[in-house]
């Protein structure tokens, strides 16, 4: 925050430039803990965001209105203290070649238990609805991002699996060990 | 209140979702949105792209503000382009956003301000890359300057893999414009991790840490994504 971030708003301001919005640093922490920037995005990351908007208890409206109104810092964030973990559900032939049109299964009965519970949330990307009006269909490369929360980490994890079981299209590319880096520092950090 | 959402990723599910569950809200706009935002009680799917037009919309429908996720609409200066209509919006103008727009101008702006970053070198010439590369020896890093959408990026472990990287973006424009000019860096080796903030320009607040998981396989294995889970 100090060496990176602090410098980048008010170098921008001193030049001239004021930067309101979301700023993302990618950044490598060396081994002596000395941390370089890699690179900056002017946004939110996909699927970062997915997780984040989960774990956000604070009024998201109110925060942008101080944002745009120059008064950021008159407000704290408020988290759940619970881990989020999404998980992307890609079409066939992501990256290079997505297909589109395939029909995606099981959304319907865990929509009724996401409005229930508040504990996970299905994001949808590349989706569009079918021809008949009802059916959602694949239309692009990241489909959908399931995203949950849990006590830490793994449970968090588990539960996205979990989710993730319940939602069939042809040709689904999934990873299967989205968040082992974390879960092994939670682990170490005991 | 009636808020923009503009962008049709999971990004913007997410943010148009979470807007849409503030007690002041009447509706979230999402444009173009997907499947998903259209099945949200809160949100409504408006099938609008160009700038102008999105301007009109949220003029017509006295819009409180507008969120922009992706960066396309930022670098094809939307922000500016709202505020100059008296419209509220929030994101970088095209100028804040060249941070991410142009590689150059963030290594550049970088070291004016000592912000700490990997050692670099700028290059239109192929053949003076090429030269910079056989000076320097592998590993280094070959950036396209400008939006490539995830694609602009070589980790090259091998001098071959360098001077590849050089011919396809710079001689045969594989990246188009994107590619009119790189920048090769120094390879950096640790824990990489992205810290996300939001700014009003000169107060931040920074929002809980992630990671994010870029190949398409288990293990880290596979062509990079824009990314398979957090």
């Amino acid at each position: 925050m100090r060496n990176i971030i602090t410098p980048v708003v008010n170098g921008l301001k001193q030049e001239g430039v004021q930067y309101t919005g979301f700023l993302y640093a990618g950044l490598m922490i060396a081994n002596d803990g000395q941390a370089k920037v890699l690179e900056f995005n002017c946004r939110m990351g996909d699927p970062e965001t997915q997780p984040i908007m989960l774990r956000l208890k604070s009024d998201l409206l109110t925060l942008i209105e101080h944002a745009i109104d120059g008064t950021l810092r008159d407000i704290d964030i408020e988290w759940d203290r619970r881990a989020a973990l999404g998980v992307v559900m890609a079409a066939h032939g992501y990256p290079e070649n997505p297909r589109k049109h395939d029909a995606i299964h099981g959304l319907t009965e865990l929509i009724a238990e996401q409005e229930h519970t508040g504990d996970f949330h299905i994001f949808h990307a590349g989706t569009q609805t079918g021809d008949d009006g009802k059916t959602i269909v694949t239309s692009g490369g990241r489909v959908l991002c399931v995203t949950a929360l849990g006590e830490n980490i793994k449970i968090a994890q588990q539960a996205a699996y979990r989710l993730t079981d319940k939602i069939r299209f042809d040709g689904c590319q999934i990873r299967h060990d989205i968040g082992y880096q974390g879960i092994q520092y939670q682990k170490s950090a005991k | 209140m009636k808020l923009l959402v503009i962008g049709g990723g999971g990004r913007e599910h997410a943010l148009a979702w979470k807007l849409g569950c503030s007690p002041r809200v009447q509706k979230v706009y999402v444009a173009p949105g997907n499947a998903g935002t259209a099945l949200e009680k809160q949100l409504e799917n408006v099938p609008i792209t160009a700038i102008p037009d999105l301007i009109a919309f949220a003029q017509k429908e006295h819009i409180a503000f507008t969120v922009v996720g992706p960066e396309i609409p930022l670098a094809a200066g939307i922000v500016d382009a709202f505020q100059n209509a008296g419209l509220k919006i929030f994101g970088p103008t095209r100028k804040a956003a060249q941070l991410e727009t142009s590689k150059i101008f963030a290594k550049e702006f970088m070291q004016r301000h000592r912000i700490p970053t990997a050692a670099y070198a700028s290059f239109t010439d192929p053949e003076q890359a090429h030269a910079y590369i056989d000076r320097h020896g592998a590993p280094l890093v070959i950036k396209a300057d400008g939006l490539a959408a995830g694609k602009g990026v070589v980790v090259a472990q091998t001098t071959e893999q360098a001077h590849d990287a050089i011919n396809a973006i710079l001689v045969e424009k594989n990246l188009g414009n994107a590619g009119n000019e790189i920048v090769i860096e120094e390879y950096l080796q640790g824990t990489e991790v992205s810290f996300i903030v939001m700014t009003d320009g000169t107060h931040v607040q920074p929002l809980v840490t992630s990671q994010d998981h870029k190949r398409l396989l288990d293990g880290e294995l596979g062509p990079n994504t824009g990314g398979m889970g957090a």
